[in-house]
């Protein structure tokens, strides 16, 4: 029994008064989306000053070595990226810019600002060219509905409010708090959700963007198809309520879209060819391979490696670049086992990311037997790719570099010694020249001078 | 977000806001190495260093939530360096100019690269760091010879790595903190890690972090040079005459 009555009902009404405030809140607050979403874009203070923070963002991916330069492919992006754009695309605050950020992870991403960057791990990921366009054509959308702006007015008002309810909630009693502590729920739920919209949004209109293109939007569809091939464990999954829908849901409205209402093709679709998409994106997709093993994405570099020695198998630095994926995929599989993908091979997974570095990462699955049998096999797979490679191109110095490091692993110290010398020798003024040097040192003072054989 | 504070709760915020403040440290770490070395040794573990770009990234907290501050970062930043380069040299050791400033570094990709990874995979690392701090004085992690990518006239003893998060108060937040009695939405906070990394072998030497409730952004900022100078107490000096 309360022993106050008259403060328990005074207490109650507030809570109900807070209660309504913050329905109303939320009611106003998704008005206020839906008006912003069908008005012409007009910029405000807030969004100049946005604008201003994405333009400095931007020098910053630059300045920091993020931005993948090879005048090639960048003019090859940049042509794919142009080629979707309508003369009323010249909007203001925008320059268009189309560019490949130096990054493993299969993403592209849009600035307000008109720069639209690429992954490197998208671009090798992709299998052809219109596929990359259903890319480009989602992340043009997002910049020409100004979604950055709106999302950002969306989630400023949409805090507010909840900071707003978390004033009211404080002064409200434990009933006014539970329901500000829902309504903030709530809210937050409402912010991710209009993401998703937009995202929904973007990959409808990127579609028709693409029909009305020389490339069929089917190859969107296949786009995201190839997202849902996992090279690697899928340690965190798709969110139950992401900001983006998920795939599979990508998938069925992008398809249903497709046979409902997309424009019969009577012309031949464009940019489907693999060979000639993976001629374009060779030289990124090494490079990709050498990010994907610094960030421990082994597997996913083997894949890629494959991928390029399928394309074209007489190539040195293609043999060179799945030698090293080899090599750094060690004592693992080139495909996630099926106890892996179990929810305690995750967890187990999970912990070893979690707390171990990737060198210990490895030296405690090279410890086990099944560990040891798969590095063997990586090795020599590795070691078989290296030394085609130098058949096909005697002065390929990465190859030379690679059996140096190969031979290293295996302790095999003379053989790696030689192999970094011959490196030095075909490389003399390369960036890792010291490096090699003081490994070489460190080397000969193993292999004793009495004892010049292998260990 | 629970905004509401109680008044006792309030108080004791303020009594470890007043204990703490201006700065926390938490803690120095040291590598064996440089725990055994003596001031003044005839043979110093590290004397010359070069601070690479800070990682930094600021953002306004508001009452319509958080804000980039990009610009601010990127003027932080500097200011933050050039406090840790006088905390340095405060203890007679070499800080050498950058070669890595994004000026050198516009018209050499490659080297642009070099740096941009070994970034990488600091962040990496120290996101394992953070996780096992006391760790460093087994000697535990390292960033391996890629180190020596950047190292090539074999100069450098060792890199320094900043990383540092802030976030700033709106006026509305200042507001709302006083009206809910939550010192923690009046004040700024910065939190920077320092990590000094062997720039032969990639170990890294010494770690320290520092938490701070004043603002940064002023130019020639005393009170950072004394927080780095307090968090580097037991990083070993270097002798005066290495200064020549």
């Amino acid at each position: 029994m309360c022993k106050h009555p008259q403060r328990q009902s005074l207490r109650n009404r507030r809570s109900l008064l807070v209660i309504a405030a913050l329905l109303l809140c939320l009611v106003l607050t998704g008005l206020a989306t839906a008006q912003t979403k069908q008005e012409s874009f007009r910029f405000g203070e807030v969004d100049l000053e946005f604008l201003d923070q994405i333009k400095q963002l931007d020098k910053r991916f630059e300045e920091q070595g993020l931005v993948y330069r090879e005048a090639q492919l960048n003019a090859y992006v940049d042509r794919l990226g142009r080629s979707l754009l309508k003369p009323e695309d010249q909007l203001e605050n925008v320059i268009w810019q189309f560019r490949v950020m130096r990054n493993p992870v299969v993403n592209a991403i849009a600035l307000p600002n008109g720069s639209i960057y690429v992954y490197t791990g998208l671009l090798a990921r992709m299998e052809n060219e219109a596929q990359l366009v259903g890319v480009l054509a989602h992340e043009i959308i997002h910049v020409r509905n100004r979604h950055t702006y709106l999302s950002y007015r969306s989630y400023r008002k949409k805090m507010l409010t909840i900071n707003l309810l978390s004033i009211a909630g404080a002064y409200s009693g434990t009933g006014g708090w539970g329901a500000t502590l829902v309504a903030q729920y709530m809210l937050n739920i409402s912010v991710i959700g209009y993401s998703r919209e937009l995202e929904k949004e973007a990959d409808l209109e990127g579609a028709r963007l693409m029909a009305a293109s020389p490339y069929d939007p089917k190859a969107m569809v296949a786009a995201f198809e190839s997202f849902l091939h996992k090279y690697e464990v899928d340690l965190d999954g798709e969110p139950f309520y992401g900001d983006h829908p998920k795939t599979k849901d990508r998938i069925a409205y992008l398809n249903e879209w497709i046979s409902k209402s997309a424009p019969k093709r009577e012309t031949e679709s464009a940019g489907l060819s693999k060979a000639d998409y993976l001629k374009n994106v060779a030289e990124v997709t090494r490079h990709d391979i050498q990010l994907a093993i610094d960030a421990g994405l082994y597997r996913t570099a083997t894949a890629l490696g494959k991928q390029l020695v399928a394309a074209q198998p007489e190539l040195a630095s293609n043999l060179t670049a799945l030698a090293d994926a080899h090599t750094a995929l060690g004592p693992r599989t080139p495909e996630p086992l099926a106890e892996e993908k179990t929810g305690q091979g995750k967890n187990e997974a999970r912990k070893r990311r979690s707390k171990m570095t990737l060198e210990e990462e490895e030296r405690t699955l090279a410890a086990t037997p099944a560990g040891r049998e798969m590095q063997k096999s990586n090795h020599a797979e590795a070691e078989k790719l290296y030394r085609h490679a130098t058949e096909l191109e005697a002065d390929y110095a990465p190859a030379w570099r690679g059996i140096g490091e190969l031979s290293e692993k295996q302790g095999q110290w003379r053989q790696s010694i030689d192999a970094y010398r011959k490196y030095l020798e075909l490389q003399p003024a390369a960036m890792d020249r010291l490096m090699i040097m003081r490994r070489v040192q460190a080397l000969e003072s193993k292999t004793a001078p009495n004892e010049k054989t292998d260990k | 977000m629970n905004t509401s504070l109680s008044r006792p709760r309030f108080f004791l915020w303020l009594f470890f806001i007043i204990l703490l403040a201006p700065t926390l440290a938490m803690g120095q770490r040291l590598h064996p190495r440089l725990k055994e070395a003596k001031p003044g040794d005839a043979k110093q573990v590290i004397s010359r260093l070069v601070i690479l770009p800070a990682q930094v990234s600021l953002a306004k907290d508001g009452m319509k939530g958080d804000e980039p501050l990009e610009k601010e970062a990127a003027a932080a930043t500097p200011i933050i360096e050039k406090a840790l380069a006088k905390a340095l040299a405060a203890k007679n050791l070499i800080v050498l100019d950058s070669p890595f400033i994004p000026e050198a570094l516009q018209n050499n990709e490659k080297l642009k690269y070099a740096v941009a990874d070994l970034r990488r995979n600091y962040d990496e690392l120290n996101s394992k760091i953070i996780k096992n701090r006391k760790d460093i004085e087994k000697g535990r992690f390292s960033l391996g010879d890629q180190v020596l990518l950047l190292n090539q006239d074999n100069n450098i003893d060792a890199f320094v790595f900043i990383t540092a998060a802030g976030q700033r108060k709106s006026g509305g937040m200042k507001a709302l903190g006083i009206a809910t009695l939550n010192p923690m939405m009046m004040a700024p906070l910065y939190v920077i890690n320092v990590g000094i990394v062997d720039a032969r072998n990639g170990a890294v030497l010494a770690y320290t972090g520092v938490t701070t409730f004043s603002d940064i952004g002023k130019e020639d900022d005393k009170k950072l040079v004394d927080m780095f100078t307090r968090n580097l107490k037991n990083l070993p000096s270097g002798t005066p005459a290495e200064k020549k």
